[in-house]
Order: C-alpha cells, then sequence, then structure tokens
C-alpha cells in the first residue's frame, strides 16, 4: 500500500498540489489522469520522496516515505521518471543492473533482467547500447530498470509499489499495451501501480481506478466508467468530450473533433 | 545454440577483454615503475633494484634507490593515481566528461596556499617560513592542502541548498573561485622578488623531484585512504548516470555521496598538489583512456584510471628527467606529451568505430 495522506506542495507563490489524500492498495493499479500542470507529477514526486511536501506526508507500507533511507526505500517502489536519462553507453541490460540492490544473488538477479526485458520486449537488444537504441525503445529499456527493481526488491521482502510517469509516452500503440500489461503484471504480483497517462482509453482499460486531477486537487477518484464522464472530463480539459462504449465493449474517450475528409 | 547461453558467453568474453585491459595497465605500470627506478644519472639493474628492496645493495645503490628513487617513484605513482581517480569520480557524478580535479576549486585553493607561503610567508611567520628555514620543505605543501581544503569547503557551501548540493552552482563557484585565485596568483607574482618568483614559477609547473619520504608520508596517509573509498564508489557513479532523481530512486543516497566524492576528491587531490604541484592532464585525460579502452561501468573504469593516471606519471617522469639531464623541464609538459597524442589517437580510432 502505497497513500498520501493532505498532501500539499508548494513551488515559490504556487501550490502546485493542494490538501491531496489518495490510498492505492496492494494489487490496484490507478491512473493519474489531468491536463497539463494539474499537479500528477508533482505529486508523484511526494509519493517517491523526491519532493517534501509543505504539509501532510506519504506513506508506503505504512512507514512515513521520508523516514527511510533511500536504500531501503527502493526495494519498497521503484520508479520509471517522465524523462528518464542516461549519460553513459551502457547496454540495456547493463541499465537494467543499475536497479539490482547488493543484496541480491548475481544469478537471481540475471533472471529478474532477462525477465524485465523480456516484458518489455527487449530481449533481442538487450546487448546493444541504449544510445542507439529508438526513442521509444528507450523508454522501454527504463521501464524494464523499474521492473527490475520492483522484481528484486519483491525478492528482498519489499516491492509494495510501482510508479509510472507517463510510461506509454513516445510507445507506439502496440507498445503502450505492452508497457501498461508489464503495469499489470506486477499489480497482479501484488504491487501497488501508479501510471500518470494522457490516453484516457488505455486508462479505461487497464486501471481499477481513474484518479483526475486538476489545478493541483484531485476532482474524481472512482471506477473508469464512473470517473470518466461527459461533463466531468469537458470540464476538465475545458474542451467538449463524449464518452461511449465502442462495439467491442471498450470504454472510448473523444474530444469534440473535425470529421475526416471523404 | 541457444539464445540465452550465446548472451551469457558473449557477456563472459566482454569481461574477459576488460579483465585482460585492466591486467595490461597494470604491467604497464608495474614495467614503468621498474625503469623509473633503474634510469637516471645512475644506473640501477633490476638486481640492483631487488636487492635495495631487500635493503642489502651496494652503499652507492641502495642510498640512491632508497632515498631518491624510491620515494619519487612512489609520489608518481600516488600522484598519478590520486588525481586519475579523483577526475573519473568528478567526471561520473557531474555527469560531465570534462570535469577535472580543478573544476571545483582543489588545485587553484592549493596554488593559492602555496604561493601564499613562497611570497609573504616570511612575512607572516618570520623566520621559520624564511627560505632558509628547516620548516619551509614542510609549510609549503602544508599551505598548499590547507588553501585546496578550505576552498572546497568554500564551493561546497556556496552550492550547499537546504536539503541538496546543486551541482551546476558547485560548478559556477568552482569557476569563480578559479578566477579569484587566478587574480591572487597574479597579484602575489606582481609583488614577488626574482627568487621568490622562480620558486613559484618552479611550484607551478608541478614536479616530484622533491620527492623525500618525509613529504611521501604524509602524502600516502591522506592520499590512500581518499583512494580507496573513492574505488568503492563505482556503483554510485554507475546510478549517477541515470542523473540524481533516477539515481535516487534506485536507491542511492545522491546527496551523501556527493559530499563523499566532494571530501574524497579534495583530500586525493589536494594531498598531490601540495605534494608534487599542480600536474594538469592526467585527471582529465586518465579516466577518458580508461573509459575508451574497458567500457561504460565504473567497476572498470576507477581501478584502470588509477593505473593509467600511475603509468602516466611515471613515464613523464621518467621523460623530464632523461630528456636534458641534469636539467628537469615541468612534469606537466611531458604528461600533455604523451598523453596527448595517445588520447586522440583513442578518440580518433572511436569515432571510427562508430
Amino acid at each position: 500500500m502505497i497513500e498520501a495522506r493532505g498532501i500539499s506542495v508548494q513551488f515559490g507563490q504556487r501550490r502546485a498540489v493542494d490538501n491531496v489524500s489518495l490510498k492505492i492498495m496492494g494489487g490496484e493499479i490507478i491512473a493519474l489522469c489531468g491536463p497539463n500542470g494539474a499537479g500528477k507529477s508533482t505529486l508523484i514526486g511526494a509519493l517517491t520522496g523526491d519532493v517534501t511536501p509543505a504539509t501532510g506526508s506519504a506513506y508506503i507500507a505504512d512507514q512515513e516515505i521520508s523516514a527511510i533511507a533511500p536504500s531501503k526505500l527502493a526495494q519498497l517502489r521503484a520508479v520509471m521518471e517522465q524523462s528518464p536519462s542516461l549519460s553513459a553507453p551502457f547496454t540495456a541490460r547493463e541499465l537494467a543492473e543499475l536497479a539490482i540492490p547488493r543484496d541480491l544473488q548475481p544469478a537471481q538477479a540475471a533472471t529478474l533482467i532477462s525477465r524485465a526485458l523480456r516484458e518489455v520486449g527487449l530481449s533481442d537488444m538487450a546487448d546493444d547500447p541504449v544510445r542507439i537504441l529508438s526513442g521509444g525503445q528507450q523508454r522501454r529499456a527504463h521501464l524494464a530498470r523499474a521492473l527490475t527493481q520492483l522484481m528484486a526488491g519483491r525478492a528482498l521482502g519489499g516491492g509494495t509499489a510501482l510508479i509510472l510517469d507517463e510510461p506509454t509516452a513516445g510507445l507506439d500503440l502496440s507498445h503502450q499495451i505492452t508497457a501498461l500489461e508489464a503495469a499489470q503484471s506486477a499489480a497482479i504480483g501484488g504491487a501497488a501501480v501508479i501510471v500518470a497517462l494522457h490516453d484516457l482509453n488505455l486508462a479505461a482499460a487497464y486501471a481499477d481506478r481513474v484518479v483526475l486531477m486538476k489545478q493541483g486537487r484531485i476532482i474524481a477518484d472512482a471506477s473508469p466508467r464512473r470517473a470518466l464522464s461527459d461533463e466531468a472530463l469537458s470540464q476538465l480539459f475545458d474542451t467538449k468530450m463524449t464518452v461511449f462504449s465502442a462495439p467491442n465493449g471498450a470504454l472510448c474517450v473523444t474530444p469534440e473533433l473535425p470529421q475526416p475528409s471523404l | 545454440m541457444d539464445h540465452s547461453l550465446q548472451v551469457g558467453m558473449g557477456m563472459a568474453r566482454g569481461i574477459d577483454r576488460k579483465q585482460v585491459i585492466l591486467g595490461l595497465f597494470c604491467l604497464a605500470t608495474v614495467c614503468l615503475l621498474i625503469a623509473d627506478l633503474a634510469f637516471g644519472p645512475v644506473y640501477l639493474s633490476v638486481g640492483d633494484i631487488m636487492a635495495a628492496v631487500a635493503g642489502d645493495a651496494a652503499p652507492v645503490p641502495q642510498t640512491i634507490f632508497s632515498e631518491i628513487r624510491a620515494p619519487r617513484a612512489l609520489l608518481a605513482i600516488t600522484v598519478g593515481a590520486s588525481l586519475a581517480l579523483a577526475g573519473a569520480s568528478l567526471q561520473g557524478a557531474l555527469r560531465n566528461p570534462l570535469a577535472d580535479p580543478g573544476l571545483i576549486g582543489v588545485s587553484a585553493g592549493a596554488a593559492v596556499g602555496a604561493v601564499t607561503i613562497i611570497v609573504l610567508g616570511d612575512v607572516v611567520f618570520g623566520d621559520v617560513a624564511g627560505p632558509t628555514s628547516a620548516a619551509r620543505p614542510f609549510l609549503l605543501p602544508l599551505g598548499a592542502f590547507i588553501g585546496g581544503a578550505l576552498v572546497t569547503a568554500f564551493v561546497f557551501l556556496v552550492a550547499a541548498g537546504p536539503n541538496r548540493v546543486s551541482t551546476s552552482t558547485l560548478i559556477l563557484a568552482g569557476v569563480a573561485v578559479n578566477a579569484i585565485a587566478g587574480a591572487f596568483i597574479g597579484a602575489m607574482v606582481y609583488v614577488s622578488d626574482d627568487s621568490q618568483l622562480r620558486e613559484l614559477t618552479f611550484w607551478t609547473m608541478g614536479s616530484v623531484g622533491g620527492a623525500h619520504w618525509a613529504l611521501v608520508f604524509p602524502t600516502l596517509a591522506l592520499a590512500l585512504p581518499a583512494c580507496a573509498l573513492l574505488l568503492f564508489r563505482a556503483r554510485a557513479l554507475d546510478l549517477f548516470q541515470l542523473g540524481e532523481r533516477a539515481a535516487f530512486h534506485s536507491g542511492l543516497d545522491v546527496e551523501r555521496e556527493k559530499i563523499m566524492i566532494g571530501l574524497m576528491t579534495a583530500m586525493a587531490v589536494g594531498a598531490a598538489t601540495a605534494a608534487a604541484g599542480p600536474i594538469g592532464f592526467i585527471g582529465l585525460v586518465a579516466p577518458h583512456i580508461a573509459r575508451l579502452l574497458t567500457g561504460p561501468t565504473h567497476n572498470f573504469i576507477l581501478p584502470s584510471a588509477a593505473l593509467v593516471g600511475a603509468a602516466l606519471t611515471l613515464a613523464a617522469d621518467l621523460t623530464v628527467r632523461s630528456a636534458a639531464p641534469p636539467a628537469e623541464p615541468p612534469i606537466g609538459l611531458a604528461t600533455a606529451l604523451i598523453g596527448g597524442p595517445f588520447f586522440l589517437w583513442l578518440v580518433m580510432r572511436s569515432r571510427r568505430h562508430d
């Protein structure tokens, strides 16, 4: 379980997150959605321990996050950053190795790394330098790093939460699904999963709960069908939005768009 | 053959190659060490050296070995390894391939300390620091070390915010401190007399020629623990390549590591500069040579860089001593002349491989 209790974060004059409480249980996936600047990444920062809240606290496995040592915290939660970077020409495998804590057996580590690379579809490129991969492949390599860290944490008695800040950005459609299926299997493995997403259709398909944020506040926190309504989304994005069920049963969200030409 | 087995063998081959290169660096350092001990105005054979190490060589070779060449070679190794490890650590932690130990102001601070002792020593400390005083050979390195330590502490204080040390502020403060130190040294040069000017010029050129045991031991006492602690920072430096935020996400205590690396770097470079003056180029280039030959992970970069730094300094010392005896050109000339072309060749080679 990972939890925010009454968190506010202040950047100078601006209140980026305003008195937010949120609780994600193990096995649950929540999608964090909202317009740019709504406070999603700042809230995620408070939950990862990057950002110290002005008021309130974040908790993981019932411990206050700010009181946990970084190495211990890394066993409890794994994070994929919004814009991951890498300055050295590591291979995808070496990148994933960075997520391995010292206490893990090398043989076990190698198994976890191979599994994570397979989950993101990079097994064939494991020994290529990340630098020569495409942008989407690079993001998947970083996702594999986060998955490795989660599995390693679980092997050491942690693995409480997986936090992904826009994991699907820049990925092709099929790999967006790959990324979210990896998140799903992490949840099935018992982790509390937070995914910041801009694609509401994917949020509807994969999340147990959709949390909508606007101007630093949570304005909805419910199942996809309850949270994603025409009115709530139109108000959230200041654009007329329509929600409907597709013939295949999927929940679809679309803004008012021009008709395609013939 | 199944895929995972192939990958496994590929990894094993890769590691073997790196270990071979590390072994070659080791061998090169040992050969240069023997050469540095053997060559000079009086040639010592390997037999002489072996005997002298055991303490039962003939009196003349024994004295040359114990009092001149051994402390000199040991100082060269210490200085080279310290500068190279400090450079590798700073380049890694700051994610800046141009970082060298001078960047955060250690060398500049050491130079200010040394110049102060040379020019103002007898004014401030009286005869204790006078040119003929017995304490003079120790005051100079002590002043250099204190100068380096103070400036590093200052730069870190400027860069330290409430929660974190800002890396970019650290670099900017280092640049500013370097400029201020340069101005101060310029002023000291302006007011110094001829003999002070000469001493000052020679000090700023760097040399391991002044090595004697009373200087080598304190240098070792400071540099060795610092180098040992830097050698253990391989995982931290690998994680820094993700950026500070992701390094923290992966379990690194980023602030503690930055302070640790800053302090150990300052200690190693401060000790090296105090004993041998500022020797350029090694801290910048040795880590790059190591990186180009052993790949991007720091468990190989760090020991390789230390060995390359030591080998380069030994080679440079050997060169300046043999170039035009009994004169000794500054060692910085030779480090640049030997390391520069080799480094360029490596860079061009890696461009071709891209």
